[in-house]
């Protein structure tokens, strides 16, 4: 059992050890201006499940660099998602927003829910994730006590309240992941977007032009169902557009 | 052995005579002096003697083009060996005229040499006239053929050509030296195309290329003749072939004979087309110059914004035709909005089906002064749409504008006058923030497995006691409810009470008052309404020993005494009674 643990660690560690390398090679390359470079090797790190913010902006700019807006703007989007508050990804993004062909946003609420967790974008998903639990355990300690101690029932009153918070903050979280988290980008000049998952059967709704930006709702082989900021949705192929699982 | 002697005596003399060459000749010469502009001059240079190769002086209008050197040498007498070396070259004429190949001046065996100027005299082709270039006359080998879309035009429509260029030869190069047109504006594709035709009954290699042509001017005016200068690998002739045939007749039985490459230059005929003016009728006065099919899109990057923040004005114009000459639109703004143009962006390409395609994108930095809600009138630009005959006006609504903030703000943004000597800050280029570097890059971020376990542990265990405690209610409620609960109740209020008592006769009095309420409290009566006697038999109850309740029952007299009649007691008797009364009650505590 020792030595399986053992074992486990060393792998955990070479891991570790293998990306910081692969990051250290992609820093060199951006300074050599070798962006071509640098893309792939953020990739190999990408691939091998480091998630960071900071590699998808790095990664970015080097789609950017080499003349590939629109797997800049969805690296960047991926960016936004881990560090909502970043001024470079924020920057990044407008800059590429304002040679966009479409007239899209990259904000993508709808609905009633939608709209009251209009903030949830401000917070990264473990953000809110954490916050919820936090709140969730502060409320229910007050709640218990309340309940202890009958003469301290303001407590449970608070705890309520606290608990209603923390709904709200789990709604929050809920609808970040189910629609903030999860951005492409278009990639080629001209993509036609279908009414459904094939071309044949199905008329060409809208055409988006390359780096409009897209809020990934389901996947069906190669089709990728996706819904723009302006409320539009329909069907694209996979390999026009680019977009990161998380 | 006297044979082998007499050799080398003769070797000896060829070797003294070979070195006294004769005096050496330059000789220049032409194959024709009278040709057209779709010719070309074979000129070659002769030297008999020992000279470096003659530089060939440049004449403005004509290219030398060198194609070959040959040499060979010739016994003249005894002893008197010759070297000749001849230099070819090509000549073509841009255009018509009179030219001079000046004379060449050239050290030969040691003495100068010079040839004479050479005129030649150069006449422009007749239209599709000669070499079948029309295609037209006869099945030449190499010609080009060039149709319009249009004859008649207005200044600034597009004119879509096709140039194909038909050839049964050998083509090793071919550049286009088409004259600029100050009266056509020119944009061609990068690209060609290459196929198979059959014409006049023999298949010819095709290569097509897609041009357009834009009308500066109005006037019936001449597209230049499409030219390419060709350099074509000539048919080799077998030795037994004596009569002329069309490919004689096309690269003019050349002097320096088949089988090698010769520069030709080939043409299209001219086109004559009309150009007309724009019509002066129903002309918009904000006219943008702009002739051809457009689309219009214009937004703001916000609109909602604080005095003296900055909004971007987008608007971006796209479609067939001409962009460079636009006019930039008259944005009628309110004068309260400042508004700083930006640099417009200009991309235009040709495509071989519609011609030049182009966007304009036109950005303006606009700067509110003072706060309000501003109207911002529709954008709209006038263009002349060629295939209705009539102009058009593109429009595009952007709404409103809200300005919020202080007057305050306004002022230090456009109206102070310390502030308005200031310049605002140019922006000089845009481009994207740098790239991030540090340990930061190696932390992982991903919300894993464990961090939700955690994260959901910690948000349920609170709500799993509260579970608890609902499933162990009523053992809990029963605890509360308990006669533990009241005695422990009773003792806290005893503690509480005698709290702070000293020694005097009313702390004293007090305490037993307290100690008969707590006794009252522990056997459920309320208040301090028991008797002496009752005090005694519930104590007894309890099991408190009976040498206590005694001393007890000596306190509560000696109390009953000093609060009716008075009392002597001294601070040491109150104080040893205060332990009696404090004894009894903590013996009852443990009961």
């Amino acid at each position: 059992m020792n030595t399986l643990l053992k074992i486990l660690c060393i792998f955990i560690w070479s891991q570790s050890i293998l990306a910081n390398d692969l990051v250290e090679e992609a820093v060199k390359a951006q300074g050599n201006q070798d962006y071509d470079r640098s893309v792939e090797l953020y990739q190999q790190v990408l691939d091998d499940g480091i998630v960071n913010g900071h590699i998808y902006y790095n990664l970015g700019n080097a789609y950017y660099r080499s003349d590939k807006k629109g797997e800049a703007m969805a690296a960047y989007l991926a960016a936004r998602s881990l560090l909502p508050r970043d001024p470079d990804v924020a920057l990044n993004i407008k800059h590429l927003k304002k040679d966009l062909i479409d007239r899209l946003d990259t904000s993508y609420k709808h609905g009633l829910i939608g709209t009251l967790v209009f903030w949830s974008g401000w917070f990264s998903l473990s953000e809110q994730v954490f916050a919820f639990a936090a709140l969730m355990f502060i409320a229910g300690m007050l709640f218990l006590f309340g309940v202890v101690k009958s003469q301290w029932h303001v407590l449970k009153t608070v705890g309520i309240l606290l608990w209603g918070l923390a709904a709200i903050i789990g709604i929050g979280a809920s609808v970040n992941y189910q629609q903030d988290s999860r951005w492409g980008a278009v990639t080629v000049d001209l993509a036609p977007v279908y009414s459904g998952p094939d071309k044949a059967g199905n008329s060409v709704l809208f055409e988006l032009h390359e780096s409009s930006p897209f809020v990934l709702l389901e996947q069906r082989d190669a089709w990728l169902r996706v819904g723009l900021s302006d409320g539009k949705q329909g069907w694209i192929p996979r390999d026009q557009v680019k977009y990161y699982k998380r | 052995m006297n044979s082998h002697k007499s050799s080398v005596f003769i070797l000896a003399l060829v070797a003294i005579f070979t070195n006294r060459l004769d005096a050496g000749t330059l000789t220049a010469l032409v194959d024709k002096t009278v040709g057209t502009v779709d010719d070309q001059f074979e000129y070659s240079v002769s030297i008999s003697g020992k000279a470096d190769e003659p530089k060939i002086p440049r004449v403005n209008g004509l290219t030398i083009t060198k194609v070959g050197t040959s040499q060979s040498y010739s016994m003249q007498g005894f002893g008197n060996m010759t070297r000749q070396v001849e230099y070819s070259y090509i000549v073509t004429a841009e255009k018509e005229g009179v030219y001079t190949i000046p004379s060449l001046s050239l050290e030969v065996d040691g003495e100068m040499q010079k040839t004479p100027p050479i005129r030649i005299t150069v006449s422009n082709t007749p239209t599709g006239a000669s070499n079948g270039n029309d295609g037209e006359s006869e099945a030449a080998p190499l010609f080009i053929k060039r149709t319009l879309t249009k004859k008649e035009v207005y200044v600034g429509e597009q004119i879509l050509s096709k140039v194909e260029v038909y050839s049964r030869v050998r083509l090793l190069e071919a550049a286009n030296i088409t004259e600029q047109s100050s009266d056509f504006r020119r944009y061609g594709s990068e690209k060609e195309t290459r196929g198979q035709k059959m014409y006049q009954g023999m298949s010819y290699e095709v290569i097509g290329i897609s041009e357009s042509y834009v009308g500066l001017k109005r006037g019936d005016l001449t597209i230049p003749a499409f030219k390419l200068k060709t350099k074509i690998a000539l048919p080799r002739k077998s030795r037994s072939r004596r009569s002329r045939d069309v490919f004689d007749d096309f690269f003019g039985g050349s002097m320096f004979g088949g089988g090698r490459a010769v520069i030709k230059v080939i043409r299209s005929a001219d086109d004559q087309v009309l150009v007309k003016p724009l019509p002066t009728e129903d002309r918009p006065k904000d006219f943008s110059n702009l002739v051809g099919q457009f689309g219009i899109d214009a937004d703001l990057s916000d609109t909602k914004l604080n005095t003296g923040d900055t909004v971007t004005l987008t608007i971006r114009i796209q479609g067939k035709g001409v962009l460079s000459g636009m006019l930039d639109p008259n944005l009628n703004l309110n004068p309260s909005i400042k508004i700083y143009p930006d640099k417009p962006g200009l991309s235009e390409k040709f495509q071989e089906a519609v011609g030049v395609v182009g966007t304009r994108v036109l950005k303006y930095a606009l700067v509110p002064t003072r706060p309000g809600e501003f109207q911002i009138p529709d954008i709209s630009i006038s263009v002349f749409d060629p295939d209705q005959g009539k102009y058009v006006v593109l429009k595009k609504s952007l709404g409103k504008l809200i300005v919020e903030g202080t007057a305050e703000q306004s002022v230090i943004a456009g109206g102070d006058p310390v502030f308005s000597q200031q310049k605002k800050i140019k922006v000089i280029n845009e481009d994207i923030m740098s790239f991030h570097q540090g340990a930061k890059l190696a932390v992982n971020q991903v919300l894993t497995k464990r961090d939700l376990l955690l994260a959901g542990s910690l948000a349920v265990l609170p709500i799993l006691c509260i579970v608890f405690l609902i499933l162990f209610k009523p053992v809990y409620v029963r605890y509360a409810t308990s006669d533990q609960q009241k005695y422990s109740k009773a003792w806290t209020q005893y503690q509480s009470e005698i709290d702070g008592l000293g020694d005097s006769l009313p702390d004293f009095l007090t305490q037993v008052k307290v100690f008969r309420t707590y006794v009252g409290n522990r056997c459920g009566v309320k208040g301090s309404a028991l008797t002496d006697d009752e005090i005694y038999s519930n104590l007894s109850a309890l099991g408190v020993e009976q040498d206590l309740m005694d001393r007890l029952q000596k306190v509560l007299t000696l109390a009953t005494q000093a609060e009716f009649a008075g009392s002597t007691l001294n601070g040491d008797q109150l104080t040893k009674a205060n332990n009696v009364i404090d004894q009894v009650a903590k013996e009852v505590r443990k009961v």
